[in-house]
């Protein structure tokens, strides 16, 4: 868990592991967990990765975006590159459950409800 | 409810970075690519910076935070803005710095909610050493009718004073501010209007969030409601163009379309157990995939081109599954306040 942070802030030395430390005192209420719950399989996403927004989510770890770490000798341009790092570079995303189930989007009304 | 406010400041979680640069010591910076320029602002009150960007006293200058912090102001507001802080430019002996407040992480006594280990004050900084561990920055002239000089004047007086941050976003106590409301009371007190606050977002998950970190859903006023394409002066920043930095701020602005009020956080976001947030792979994915959609640097469409929002929007189809272009949690009117003119070009 800690492992982006450290790299994340690397340069900036002891001041910045400190708080990272301090990270880990917040409390975080079950309600708030589920306000940043994943997607599960029969849920709503707009955000779902795969065709047609069918797949399960790609719950295959985390990411961060990196801060003064681009690399400026990248084709496309540093941010473009390198900005985004997975901690989880070996975890594999899981075959769609339903590749039949509708193409519309989970929810487009700006009204909510699940579909 | 009490009325509070997000100023959308980049720097309250554990991944701040700017205070970091600040307190950490030794350091180097990233370079800090030009990426516009606009010289007819050039005038006598002006100094020419990094070849001919046109600097003076009162400038606003907004950034873009590379931390995943921006992925969690974006969606405060009920509407879509980019950038995620603003502060102001002063120009002292020839040289250009800039003036913000903003929070960081205290310390010791630690403390169970989040924002109580929050607290900042004014700084005062070199604009290079400023401007370059952010993704992108863009210089605007102040607001019609407000003096420049005195807008400096009143941030460089209110860092004298020693002013602290405000971690609870209330605009209505001055007695701390927080970073758009700083640049608000300056704008107001050089003989500007500073702009409105803003209805925050009523998403579900937004407003646990808000609650959770003790700032009651209520008003925003995000960074991104102090630009106006007309008063754009330059851009810095990582990105090679100021295209493919818009069209990552067109990335970001359809993961908000998207946003109805039936998403949540949490799928595009990462609550780890220790209180940080992080951006779920797939959405770091789209939002740096939509800027390499623009390589090159001759014929691209300046912000605001349609061809922008275009293709944004095709591959977000392609990653994400169709969605209408009409739909989104705001009118259309809305969705598009944040767009800079047509006519300006990169």
């Amino acid at each position: 868990m800690a492992a982006p942070m450290t790299r994340h802030l690397r340069p900036f030395g002891a001041a910045c592991a400190l708080a990272v430390l301090l990270a880990a005192c917040v409390d975080v209420p079950d309600s708030v967990r589920a306000a940043f719950a994943p997607a599960a399989p029969g849920d709503p996403s707009n955000y779902r990765i795969g065709p047609h927004g069918t797949a399960p989510p790609a719950d295959v770890g985390t990411a961060i975006i990196a801060s003064a770490t681009f690399d400026a000798s990248s084709e496309a341009g540093p941010a473009v590159d390198a900005a985004v790092e997975s901690i989880a570079p070996d975890a594999a995303v899981e075959p769609a459950a339903d590749t039949d189930a509708a193409v519309t989007p989970a929810s487009a009304d700006g009204e909510g409800g699940a579909p | 409810m009490r009325a509070s406010s997000w100023g959308l400041c980049a720097t309250l979680f554990v991944a701040s970075l700017a205070p970091s640069v600040v307190g950490c010591g030794s350091h180097s910076l990233p370079p800090m690519n030009v990426v516009g320029v606009d010289k007819s602002k050039a005038s006598s009150k002006t100094i020419n910076y990094l070849g001919g960007v046109p600097l003076r006293s009162g400038q606003l200058l907004v950034t873009e935070s590379p931390d995943s912090t921006s992925f969690v102001f974006v969606f405060i507001p009920e509407k879509f803005y980019p950038f995620t802080h603003v502060a102001v430019i002063s120009i002292e002996d020839g040289e250009p710095w800039v003036y913000d407040v903003t929070g960081e992480v205290k310390t010791f006594p630690l403390k169970k909610r989040l924002m109580d280990n929050v607290k900042g004050k004014m700084y005062r900084r070199r604009f290079y050493e400023y401007v370059a561990p952010n993704l992108h920055a863009e210089v605007y002239e102040p607001p019609e009718g407000a003096d420049g000089e005195k807008l400096a004047a009143f941030v460089r007086q209110k860092y004298a004073e020693g002013v602290e941050f405000d971690s609870y976003f209330d605009p209505n106590d001055h007695s701390k501010l927080f970073c758009s409301e700083l640049v608000s009371l300056a704008i107001a007190h050089a003989g500007g209007k500073p702009p409105g606050l803003d209805p925050s977002n009523p998403n579900p998950s937004v407003v646990e969030g808000m609650r959770w970190l003790g700032v009651p859903p209520g008003i925003a006023l995000p960074a991104g409601k102090f630009i106006d394409e007309k008063r754009f002066v330059g851009a810095f920043g990582q990105f090679r163009t100021r295209t493919q930095a818009w069209a990552y701020f067109e990335a970001k602005r359809e993961l908000f379309r998207r946003f109805t009020r039936d998403q949540r956080l949490g799928y595009m976001l990462i609550l780890q157990s220790s209180g940080q947030v992080e951006v779920r792979p797939e959405i770091g994915d789209f939002v740096f995939g939509a800027a390499r959609l623009f390589k090159g640097e001759e014929g691209l469409p300046p912000p605001g081109d349609p061809r922008i929002e275009a293709e944004v929007r095709k591959l977000a189809d392609k990653m994400f599954g169709p969605f209408p272009a009409s739909a989104g949690p705001s009118s259309p009117a809305q969705s598009t306040a944040a767009a800079p003119a047509q006519s300006a070009t990169p």
